[in-house]
């Protein structure tokens, strides 16, 4: 048996649904670093997002096994056909639970990082706090320039960043 | 312009202040947000140059996608999130 869920592709994204019935749309959306070396051009990456619709909202949210296996084998399958490339995600900030997102992404994230780096940032802006991350293949040949971007993006987009961006503690 | 006010219209929100979409003091949302001048001053000069930030935009489209989600919304619907597929 399968240890992660079946996925299906759907426009916009790729679908799975949990044994409780909950369903996540899983995405990946452009997004432009700024190029430190280059400012006429861009860094152009992916961002990673993914979304539940509850079959039952009342009941408290909890991720089970195969969620969370589900995710990161997009994320491997993601590097197996783009090893060249980099992706980014952000956790949503508007509910109070960015921080919990990130400490169960950076968990989860611990169990593939033998071949994967993960550079973290987390930001004070406009009074919320912005957590964020870039996954890149460890044997990628082009890693230092995605994580220069990144950081050099945040430091210009999110003000005050220079000592925020440090990897954070989880 | 519209579009950095579009970062702060969102920012704001957040910090449960109320500030029209489109008749927004410049001056009064900074000292909301505690940012002086001649840091916003850079800021927008960035923004001229980049357009968009691409972190807050980001979150925008989160809350898009969720909103979506939420109402039943095929993503096809989200015209100005450029979504791919590149499983």
């Amino acid at each position: 048996m399968s240890n992660h869920y079946n996925l299906i592709s759907v426009p916009g994204g790729y679908e799975f649904t949990t044994i409780s019935g909950d369903v996540y749309l899983v995405y990946f959306t452009e997004f432009s670093l700024l190029n430190p070396d280059d400012e006429q051009n861009y860094i152009e990456t992916y961002s990673f997002g993914f979304n539940c619709k509850r079959a039952n909202p009342d009941k408290r949210h909890r991720f089970d096994a195969k969620t969370k296996a589900t995710i990161l084998n997009i994320l491997e399958q993601y590097f197996e056909e783009h090893g060249e490339d980099a992706f980014l995600y952000i956790c949503l900030n508007t509910d109070g639970l960015a921080r919990n997102r990130w400490i169960t992404f950076g968990k989860w994230f611990r169990e593939i990082e033998n071949d994967y780096e993960r550079h973290q940032s987390r930001i004070e802006y406009g009074s919320q706090h912005w957590y964020s991350a870039l996954l890149v293949r460890q044997d990628n040949a082009r890693k230092q320039r995605y994580i220069d971007a990144y950081h050099f993006t945040l430091k210009q987009m999110l003000e005050g960043s220079d000592d925020d961006a440090e990897e954070p503690k989880e | 312009m519209r579009v950095h006010l579009m970062h702060l219209f969102v920012v704001t929100a957040w910090n449960s202040y109320c500030c029209a979409y489109v008749d927004i003091d410049l001056n009064q949302i900074l000292l909301y947000l505690k940012v002086d001048n001649t840091k916003s001053h850079m800021t927008l000069k960035k923004q001229k140059k980049t357009l968009v930030n691409p972190f807050i935009k980001l979150i925008e489209d989160k809350i898009k996608i969720a909103d979506a989600v939420k109402d039943g919304k095929p993503l096809s619907t989200l015209k100005d999130i450029k979504f791919v597929k590149p499983l």
